[in-house]
């Protein structure tokens, strides 16, 4: 599996730190742009950024490998499904966990910490486990779809929380607050990172079955 | 009119010995491979010869597992080759048309890369056929020409000692001079290794004449025609008088064209037929050209 994060790191090296230096430029523009921004803002825009950025590379990750072809010489390597899917899954997490450290320590530490650093767990392993659903997604379905299924479950749970907030929000704040208790926070990340893995499951054991035909595009 | 493929009636190819396709089937939307019978013998190299669509490259992703098996067998020396089997893809190479390598990684990481997947590699040959190929390490995959990436994919199918190496129209697109070289490095391959067996797909007469041991015909699906190149191109070719009754064991290939039957025979019918009333020798016996355009009539 090393071999293929050192092969995915080489290829993808210079879109990501690209990437990666626009997200971390991009703060200190707004700030210079506007100062008097509070830090809850900024916040929002370095969460938001990371977001964006575990859609953007989920997708590169795999959809250089289906346009290019080099799938297919992939798969006939003796490489292991679950090795193909898994190095993928993290170099993502590779990038992601560095970048979201390099973000927050950057722009909000204070935010975060010490008082929130239930939050930037949570939203770490959120990040993780989208981008798990970008890499997988691509891996299983083609562009069109595997493009926009990341930014649609994002969607769906936003819009279903937007929901709850609207219908109950005095049982949603109560359950939020709740949700950050620490002796929460492990269970929550842990079903979160379970959920990751289940989907990654999933992706190896259709990826068993699939004809190489179904992966180049 | 059709003919039972070679193997079937009792073919020299027709052995237990290294890769046998038995029966093998796949049915895709729009196109059937297939029933095919094949035997690839280790030492040899067959080419596989077809107009576009025919199946061969169907054939070889089914042998190289990148497509499941709708029917049929595939065995290395009787034992068999199922889906998913990691220990096979140990055991062979298979460069596509289209060679697709990471273009962004230099040569030497992309052999470090192979070398680190599969479990035989041979680092120091790698090394030895780099020099030999003349591939700079240091240069990147996709500054390489076409020639130089099918190099590439011999230099990682030599070095991880493969049984089997497979080249869809490697040689497409290349000018002649790479050509050569080409089927130069694939008979040094086998004169090295009796037990490499090498399956080359080509549309181009020449590589196949210079490069392989036997020939595979595939059109609309099926194996019309197998057997050795060399012993095809030391058999006569017959044209037999209008109203000729084919007997198919005459025929290790017949077809018919403006009414009358035209067959390579098999070398105990060749005496026999030769003496028919009749039946007249072509000039220039039966050459790939020959065999490869009669076929078009034998399934159309």
């Amino acid at each position: 599996m090393r071999a293929l994060i050192r092969k995915d790191v080489h290829v993808h090296r210079l879109g990501m730190a690209g990437t990666a230096a626009v997200l971390l430029g991009l703060p200190a523009l707004a700030g210079l742009v506007k100062p008097d921004a509070s830090e809850a803002s900024g916040t929002s825009l370095i969460v938001n950024l990371n977001f964006i950025l575990v859609l953007v590379w989920g997708d590169w990750l795999v959809s250089r490998e289906k346009t290019k072809g080099t799938i297919g010489w992939l798969r006939t390597l003796p490489v292991p499904e679950e090795t193909m899917v898994t190095a993928k899954v993290a170099t993502y997490m590779l990038g992601c966990v560095s970048l979201w450290i390099a973000s927050t320590v950057l722009y909000c530490r204070h935010f975060y910490f010490p008082a929130r650093w239930r939050e930037w767990v949570l939203v770490l392993c959120a990040l993780m486990f989208f981008g798990t659903v970008s890499v997988c997604g691509r891996f299983r379905f083609r562009q069109k779809l595997g493009q926009v299924l990341p930014p649609l479950v994002l969607g769906v749970l936003a819009g279903a929380y937007y929901v709850l907030v609207r219908m109950a929000p005095a049982e949603t704040a109560r359950l939020t607050v709740r949700g950050m208790q620490p002796r929460f926070v492990v269970p929550e990340a842990a079903g979160i990172l379970a959920l990751s893995v289940a989907v990654v499951w999933v992706t190896v054991a259709w990826l068993r079955r699939a004809e190489t035909f179904q992966l180049v595009e | 009119m059709t003919f039972p493929p070679t193997a079937d009636r009792g073919s020299p190819l027709a052995t237990q010995q290294g890769l046998l396709l038995k029966g093998v089937e796949k049915r895709l939307p729009g196109f059937h491979l297939g029933p095919v019978t094949l035997s690839l013998r280790p030492g040899r190299a067959c080419g596989l010869l077809g107009p576009n669509g025919a199946g061969k490259t169907t054939l070889l992703n089914l042998i190289a597992l990148q497509l499941r098996l709708s029917d049929g067998a595939i065995t290395l020396n009787s034992a068999p080759i199922v889906w998913g089997d990691a220990a096979w893809k140990e055991r062979f190479s298979y460069i596509r048309e289209t060679v697709a390598f990471y273009d962004e990684l230099p040569v030497s990481a992309t052999l470090r890369l192979a070398g680190d997947l599969y479990q035989q590699w041979d680092a120091r040959f790698a090394a030895e056929l780099l020099d030999r190929f003349q591939l700079d390490p240091r240069k990147r995959v996709g500054t390489l020409s076409k020639g130089n990436k099918v190099k590439l994919g011999i230099v990682v199918a030599l070095a991880h000692r493969a049984d089997l190496v497979m080249l869809d129209e490697p040689t497409a697109g290349l000018d002649p001079t790479v050509r050569a070289e080409l089927q130069t490095i694939l008979r040094e391959l086998l004169a090295a290794d009796p037990q490499l067996i090498v399956v080359l797909s080509s549309h181009i007469f020449e590589d196949l004449e210079r490069a392989a041991d036997d020939i595979v015909i595939v059109r609309h699906g099926r194996v019309v025609f197998q057997d050795e190149l060399r012993s095809l191109e030391s058999a006569p070719l017959y044209r037999m008088r209008e109203g000729y009754v084919l007997e198919n064991a005459d025929a290790r290939v017949a077809w018919t064209r403006s009414g009358r039957v035209w067959m390579v025979p098999t070398v105990e019918a060749a005496e026999r037929l030769r003496s028919f009333p009749g039946c007249e020798l072509v000039p220039g016996g039966a050459t790939l050209d020959a065999v490869y355009h009669g076929t078009e009539h034998l399934c159309a």
